[in-house]
Formats: C-alpha cells, structure tokens, sequence
C-alpha cells in the first residue's frame, strides 16, 4: 500500500515535471527518482528525514496537481510515449509480482550494509549512520539507493525486504524509459528491440554460465547494476538532449541530476562520475552552436552546472566524516586506507618512484589475466565484452550520418574508454590497498566491481546505434539501393551466433578449451571487430537500415542468450518459493525470540565456528533490537591459550562475564556451540546449556549474572 | 504493453502502404497459437503414453528407495516419517531404464522449514550416480501444500529427491509418486517467463519481419 502511494507521488511528480519544467515524458520517471535520492540524502544529512518526507509527498502531489489546473488533460496525453508507459506498467506489474512472492534478502553484503542499512532507516526514520548498531562501520556506506528504498515505503511501519527490491527496480525501469525517450508510440517498432535491450541489461552483466541458481538480478539490493544502469542512464540522458545533432546548454542540469545522484549511489563509483562529468563538459563546449563569447557563456553554464552536480557528495563526505568521528568516540577505528592515499601509492609504485609492495605487485600480475579472461557478461570475458562494445560504438560511427553526431561519438568513445583505463588503476589501487581479502583466488568479485562500467558502455552504445537507425532516411538510400549491405549485417548476427553457441555448450573455456572451439570462438569475435569496418565500405546511403538490422541483431541475440542462459525458475520472473525457505526461517527464529524482549535489550550472540554470515543476518532480522557485536561478531569465542585465540579476543568465564555486564547484554542468543564453549562458559547458564539441541535458543538474564533458556 | 503501443499506432496510423497493426497482429495471434499448440502437443503426447503403457503411474515406499543421510522412523497414522541427519539428505532411485517421468509428487509435510528442495535427474544409463546441476528441477507446490516436480515427459535413468538441505527435518510422507497425475489445466497454467517471452518476442519478430520486407523490396527494386 505504501509502495503504490510511492509510485503515484513519483508519477505525480512525472507529470510536473513533463508539463511545468517541459522535460520530455521519458526522461521525467530517471530525474523523479533522482531527484527523490538527492532531496532525501539532503533531509537526511539534516536529520530532517520525517517531515521533510511528508512535505515531499504533498509537493509531489500538489505540483502535480498545480500542472493539470494549469495545463489541463493535455499534459496526461504528453505523458503516453513507451518510455513512460514502459516505466508506469513495469512499476505496476511488479509492484503486484513482488508483492505476491515477497523475495527477502539473501546475500552476505544484503546484511551487512545495504539491506540493514534500508532497514535502519525505515525503523529509525533517520540515517543509519547516526542509528545505534551492534557495529559502527555503516558510516561508509553510500546513502542514494537505502533512500530510495525508504521512499517507496514511506508511510507504515514494518520494513519488507521486496520493497527495497522494487525500489531498485523502478530505477532500472526509469533508465530504460530514458532509452526509450526519442520514440513515440508509432515508433514502437524501433523501441521494441532497444526497450528489450534495456530490460535484459541486468542478466547481460550477471550472468555469465547457465545459471544453476536463482539469479539475483532484478532482486538484489547491492549497488553495482544499480550504478551501472543510472550512469549509462545519465550519458543516454544527456545526449538525448540535443538539436540537430548540437547539444542542449541550457538542459545540462537534466544530465547533472543524475550524476550527483550517481555520486552518492556508491563510493568507488565516484572517479567514474567524474570522467562522464568531464566528458559532459567537454561534448558541451565542443560542439555547442554558439561560438565566441556566447560559447564561453555557455561553457561556463556547463562547468557550472557540472561542479554543482559534486556538491551533494562534499556534503555527503562531510556528514560521513562527522558520523565517523562520533563513532570513533564510542570505539569505532579506521580500518583501511582512504581513497586518496591509495591511488597516490599506487601511482607512485606504479610508475618506480617508490619500491612496489609484495601485494601490489601480486595484484598488478593478475590485472591482466583476470580482465581477459574473468567472465564479466554474457559473451565473455573483458577483452570480448570490449571487443563487441567498441563494434557497437563503431557500427554507430560508421552509419550515423550527421557529421556532428559522428564527432560526438567518437569523443564519447575516447572519453570513456581512457576512463576504462583509469578505472582499472582505481580497482587496481583499491585491491592493493583497501580491500584486504585474500588473492589466492584471484581477485575477490572483480566482475561485481567492473560490470557497472560495462553496463553504462553498453547502454550508450546500443543508444548511439539505435540513433543511427532514427536518422532521416537519406536520398541516396532510394536513388541506388543494393543488398550487398547486408551481409556484413549477417556477420554480426553470425558472430553473435557463434559465441552464443559456445556459451551455450561451455566450450570456451579459453584455459582448456579444444584448439577448434577456441578458433571458432576468436573468429566470431574478429566478425564483430571487422563489421564496422565493412559496414562503412558497403552502407552507402543504406546507413539507416543497416543500423536497424544491428539494432534488432543485438536485440535479438542478447534475448536468445537470456533464455537460454536463464532456465524458467531461475529468474526475479518465476523463481521457486523454496528459493528463499531458508531466510524464512532465519526470519522464524528472530521472530519468536523476539517475543520474550523488552524493548531496548541487547543481545549477545553465540555461534561458534561461524563465518560472521549468520552474525550479520540475524542483526538485520532482530533490529530494532540491537544484536552485541559479541566480541567476535559470530565467530568462535576462545578462552585464552586455546590454539588459534586471538589474545585481545579470548575471555575467560570472569571475562565474558564483565563482557557482558558492560555491554549491557541482558539475554544471549546461542545458534552454534561447541565443546569448548560449553566447558568453558557453561558455569554461565542454568541449565548447563542443556537446552540446546541444534536450534536456536534464546537465554534471559535473571539480574545475577546466570542465564535460563526461554522454553 | 507493447499491445496497448500497438493499438495506438493502429488508430493514429492512417495506413500509407498498409495497415500498421496488421502485421504485429498476426505474429502475437501465430505466437499465441504456437503456444498452445505447444501445451496440447504435450498433453496429447503424455495422454498417448499413458494408454500406450509407457508411462506408469508408481508410488513408492522408502523401502523401495536408498537413503542417504535419512533416518526411517516409526509409522504415525500409516503414514511413514523419516528424519535428515545431515544437510544433504538424499532419497535415490536409480533403478529407471529410460522411463518416462512427467511429475514425481511428494506429498509430504515435515515439522520446519527445511531450505531448498530439489529434484535431480539423469538421462542416460552411462552417466550412472553422477548427478548435476545442469540437469535439477525445484519443487512447487500445489494449493493444498503438497509438492511436486514437473519434468515434463524426460526419459529419466536415474532420481534423487534432496527433500532439505538444512538436516534435523522430520518428514511425515503421505505418498511419493512417479508419474503423478498431471491435471489438464497444468499443461496450460501460465508461466512468468514464457509469458513474458511472449509479450515481447512476437512483437520483435513483427519488427524483424517488416525490416526484412523492406530490405527484400529494396533488393529487387535495384535488380
């Protein structure tokens, strides 16, 4: 119910935004919701989250309203463009999908920060960086998309984990509504392959075998396809807005909103807002029309507005620095390197003016391999994912016809991909530096940490290649038409073929795969590479046709690798209910230990031999009680001398016993026990810890400092 | 959606060459078609199967099966109960000599939620005990609570039902069935995805079609 009040205030604020700001329809659901992150992290810095919420919900409706008096039913008629109705129906449809299936969080990192911090917010209705938490390093944690969440159940009280779900999704949604914003309903068959395109963008860039478990695109809470998909969403954005092939300086602020809202969506992310930040800049003032001192004007209007596109991040970094401090009072510390440092230290060893640690030689050495062969889409490793990105931009080149637009393209492309480049050196300084998993298995989820990039690249080069086939249909093509065009149009669906095939069968393995398959494989990447090349010397005057076909190639071809990748049940659309069974019973547990607490009670948590997985998860299912960080944070306690106790950790009975009184830990929740426990602090529990038999039990403190079990 | 788009391109498109929505029209209705055409052919195939003797309707006692990490406990009601010991308990059957499985029914209730639960098959007698992920499918669950498996008419060799994966479940089995009854409605219950699929695919090959028509007319124009 909230959430359906959600997506009217932000339909609401579509309308106001289409009819008094005169934003094209497609466009307005991507700068609601960013708008929606960048208010509230604003009322948020401010503690303001509540009321300034509420008055986010009357604006939204009341402008809204303010537009129809105004404008009257001509504003809603503007409003039916497939971009829009794709955001619209896709909200609603999933609204009811998720509603019904109710998915709950699953991933490690879905507990430790992004889903607990989604819950912190909707149970405290302020930032979970000033809320009282078993831990302290939340403070970290972007607050765009947690905000998100805590818009679309706004009003109510309980906190469901589907909502956060949904809340992501509609962000995916906008950004292909943004796609879609150069066609009208008549067009729907040229929007059709790109709507696709960008609806299947997410499996493009998670999945990467035949997948054997749910895959959690579409239902996941971490940043990184959310990052990937707003970027590309902000470029699309931007160079949507143009005339005549010349960019739109008076509607930069269209493209800075979802920048500064990107800024604040996830922290590595950031040097990558600035090169499209740069790259903004530098399209505007290269290819604006007015030239002289109108151009300087302008220029200044797109620096302007760019560097106002940062200010929410220096907020954000402010307030984070603040909270930081204030937990740093209470015992929080420092765990790695700040940014800065990092990338410093990693350019001066880089480039020998200092000697390179052990690690960072380590990491340099498996920067290569890892890009050419870590599978990070659909097609392939990087290199092959590259390889059919840049054939998408040059395909664009090649057809567009508008030399202008040709420019554009080329810039973009060299832009980003010297973005590439420094991207790689940010991972690279971030898996030396702050990042402290280990190596042996090579570099910890370097696809998770790379595939917000490709997904930008991608959608920016299917956009291009899209506008290639809007062009006017040139005279040319009429007065000498030949079919020879064609066949490098062949290639591309060919190639695509090939690897497709070759995914299906598991075949290129490239480590071990058969000499055959491995040629086979290479050739239907050169196709790809080739095509431009080709399409250039043949297309004369088809240009326009020939990007249709590549359109509809692509579409096709990423739609047959989703089905057959994606097996029924597999995916957000119609997994198995048992998916989430386990979670369920997690949930379970909290629940009826719950029962028994009285508000404001701590918890202390036992679970010997444990990751820190279920410490994490149970932390997210007890709020608001607040789970004790329980000296380990769910890993064995030791008594001190036991091999493998850490000396500041280990506690002895009397020990643990001032533990406990200190941190005020009224009840102890046990999950796993293990001989030494039971030994060493059985003395603690009345029943000798008796009561425990494989399911969780929950203990009540008697004021004493012994323990009885809850029956 | 992409009907509601192609209403509207219908009724504004005042038909230069030929109508607009015609063509779409006819891919969504032959994709529709094809669809059910697909779920009769199944239903008719697994009807003609069951007449022709290839596939029997079985139900199984645990006795019949091997039991891995499972603990068989006293009857309760005349119905048999059994435990998992560890989290991955397994019910195996391996015995099959590419029979014809369309549901394996597991009506069956246990004592807490017990994580996932799946169904793995083998198609061919030299793949012996090796079982993989590629070839599982997930359990579903009827209205009344019971689960089943749909594997849609496989020649199956070899079964193993993993009824939890969390250990200490006690399972009260009221049948286990291979070849349950299928309703005929089953055959053509939607689906999320093929319908999905459907909504967008018909609307693609419409796209693919007319581009084609237009490249072919340019083509013969130039000879």
């Amino acid at each position: 119910m909230n959430t359906a009040i959600a997506l009217l205030a932000w339909l609401a604020l579509c309308v106001f935004l289409q009819g008094s700001a005169k934003v094209k329809a497609s466009l307005t659901p991507l700068l609601a919701l960013c708008i929606t992150m960048l208010y509230f992290s604003l009322a948020g810095v401010l503690q303001v989250l509540w009321p300034a919420g509420l008055l986010f919900y009357l604006l939204a409706f009341g402008l809204c309203g303010f537009t129809l008096v105004k404008q009257g039913v001509k504003t809603l008629h503007n409003m039916l463009t497939p971009g829009f109705l794709v955001f619209a129906v896709g909200c609603v449809l999933l609204l009811a999908h998720f509603a019904i299936k109710t998915p709950m969080f699953s991933e490690w990192d879905e507990f430790s920060t992004w889903g607990t911090a989604a819950k912190l917010l909707k149970l405290n209705n302020s930032l979970y960086t000033t809320a009282e938490m078993g831990w302290v390093w939340t403070t970290t944690q972007s607050p765009a998309l947690p905000l998100l969440a805590y818009f679309a159940q706004f009003f109510g009280s309980g906190f469901a984990a589907w909502k956060v779900y949904w809340a992501y999704d509609a962000l995916t949604l906008a950004v292909c509504a943004a796609l879609l914003a150069p066609y009208t309903l008549k067009d729907w068959k040229k929007a059709l392959p790109v709507g696709l395109l960008a609806l299947l963008t997410p499996y493009f860039f998670s999945v990467f075998y035949r997948q054997v478990h749910l895959n959690k695109a579409y239902l996941t809470a971490y940043a990184d396809i959310a990052s990937g998909l707003l970027l590309g969403g902000a470029l699309v954005l931007y160079y949507t807005l143009a005339r005549q092939g010349q960019p739109k300086v008076a509607r930069l602020w269209q493209a800075a909103l979802p920048l500064a809202a990107l800024a604040l969506v996830k922290e590595n992310f950031y040097p990558v807002v600035l090169v499209a930040m740069a790259l903004l800049v530098l399209d505007a003032v290269l290819f604006a029309k007015p030239k002289g001192k109108a151009l300087l004007k302008k220029a200044g209007i797109a620096a302007a507005a760019v560097a106002a596109a940062l200010l929410p991040y220096i907020m954000w970094q402010a307030h984070a620095g603040w909270a930081n401090r204030q937990n740093a009072v209470t015992g929080g510390q420092q765990t790695s390197m700040d940014a800065l440092t990092a990338a410093l230290t990693a350019l001066r060893q880089l480039l020998g003016m200092q000697p390179q640690s052990q690690r960072f030689s380590e990491v340099l050495q498996l920067m290569g391999p890892t890009f050419v062969n870590k599978r990070v889409s659909m097609v392939g490793g990087g290199l092959a994912t590259c390889l059919f990105i840049a054939a998408l931009f040059a395909c664009a080149f090649a057809l567009q016809q508008n030399k202008t637009l040709r420019l554009r393209i080329a810039l973009a492309f060299g832009v980003l991909a010297a973005g590439f480049v420094a991207y790689q050196f940010v991972l690279l300084a971030s898996y030396s530096f702050i990042f402290s998993t280990s190596l042996e298995t090579g570099l910890f989820e370097y696809d998770r940490y790379v595939s917000g990039y490709y997904t930008a690249l991608f959608l920016l080069g299917v956009f291009f290649l899209a506008q290639a086939a809007r062009q006017k249909q040139p005279e040319a093509e009429k007065a000498a038409p030949k079919h020879r065009w064609a066949v490098p149009c062949l290639a591309i669906a060919a190639g695509l073929l090939v690897c497709y095939h070759a995914v299906f069968t598991g075949k290129i393995n490239l480590e071990a795969a058969s000499p055959k398959w491995t040629l086979l494989y290479w050739a239907g990447w050169l196709a790809l590479a080739v095509l431009p090349v080709a399409l250039a010397l043949l297309a004369k005057g088809r240009a326009r046709l020939a990007a249709q076909s590549g359109v509809l190639a692509v579409g096709i071809a990423v739609a047959l690798l989703f089905v057959t990748l994606v097996p029924p049940g597999l995916s957000a659309l119609d997994y198995s209910t048992r998916a989430y069974h386990q979670q369920q019973m997690l949930e379970q547990n909290a629940q009826a230990a719950a029962e028994y607490l009285q508000p404001g009670e701590r918890i202390f948590f036992v679970c010997q031999n444990g990751t820190g997985l279920q410490w994490f998860q149970y932390s997210y299912y007890f709020l608001p009680y607040i789970l004790d960080y329980s000296i380990t944070g769910g890993v064995s306690i030791l008594p001190p001398g036991t091999p493998g106790a850490n000396p500041e950790k280990a506690k002895t009975l009397e020990g643990l016993q001032q533990y406990l009184q200190q941190n005020n830990c009224t009840t102890i929740f046990v999950v796993a026990l293990d001989d030494v426990f039971i030994e060493t602090y059985g003395a603690l529990f009345t029943d000798g810890l008796q009561s425990f038999t494989g399911q969780p039990v929950l203990y009540l403190g008697n004021g004493q400092g012994a323990y009885a079990p809850v029956q | 959606m992409s009907k509601k788009k192609k209403k509207h391109s219908g009724a504004k498109q005042s038909a230069p060459r030929e109508k607009a929505w015609k063509l779409p029209l006819i891919c969504y209705i032959v994709a529709l078609g094809l669809y059910l055409l697909g779920c009769t052919y199944s239903f008719v195939q697994d009807t003609s199967r069951i007449y022709s003797g290839a596939i029997v309707r079985q139900a199984y006692k645990l006795e019949d099966l091997a039991l891995e990490s499972i603990e068989q406990l006293a009857d309760e009601n005349g119905m048999q109960r059994f435990v998992s010991t560890d989290d991955d308990p397994k019910i195996l059957y391996y015995s099959l000599q590419g029979t014809y499985i369309t549901r394996v029914g597991f009506n069956a209730t246990s004592n807490k939620p017990g994580g996932e639960m799946v169904l793995y098959y083998t198609t061919s007698s030299a793949q012996g005990l090796k079982f993989t992920d590629r070839q599982k499918v997930w359990a579903q669950q009827y209205a009344d609570g019971s689960w089943y498996f749909d594997l849609g008419g496989k020649k199956v060799y070899g079964l193993r039902l993993d009824p939890d994966t969390t250990g200490g479940v006690v399972w009260t089995v009221k049948e286990l069935m291979f070849n349950a009854p299928k309703p005929f409605g089953a055959y053509y219950a939607p689906n999320a995805q093929p319908m999905f699929l459907l909504l967008l695919l018909p609307g693609l090959a419409a796209a693919g079609i007319q581009e084609g028509r237009r490249i072919w007319r340019l083509a013969k124009a130039a000879r």
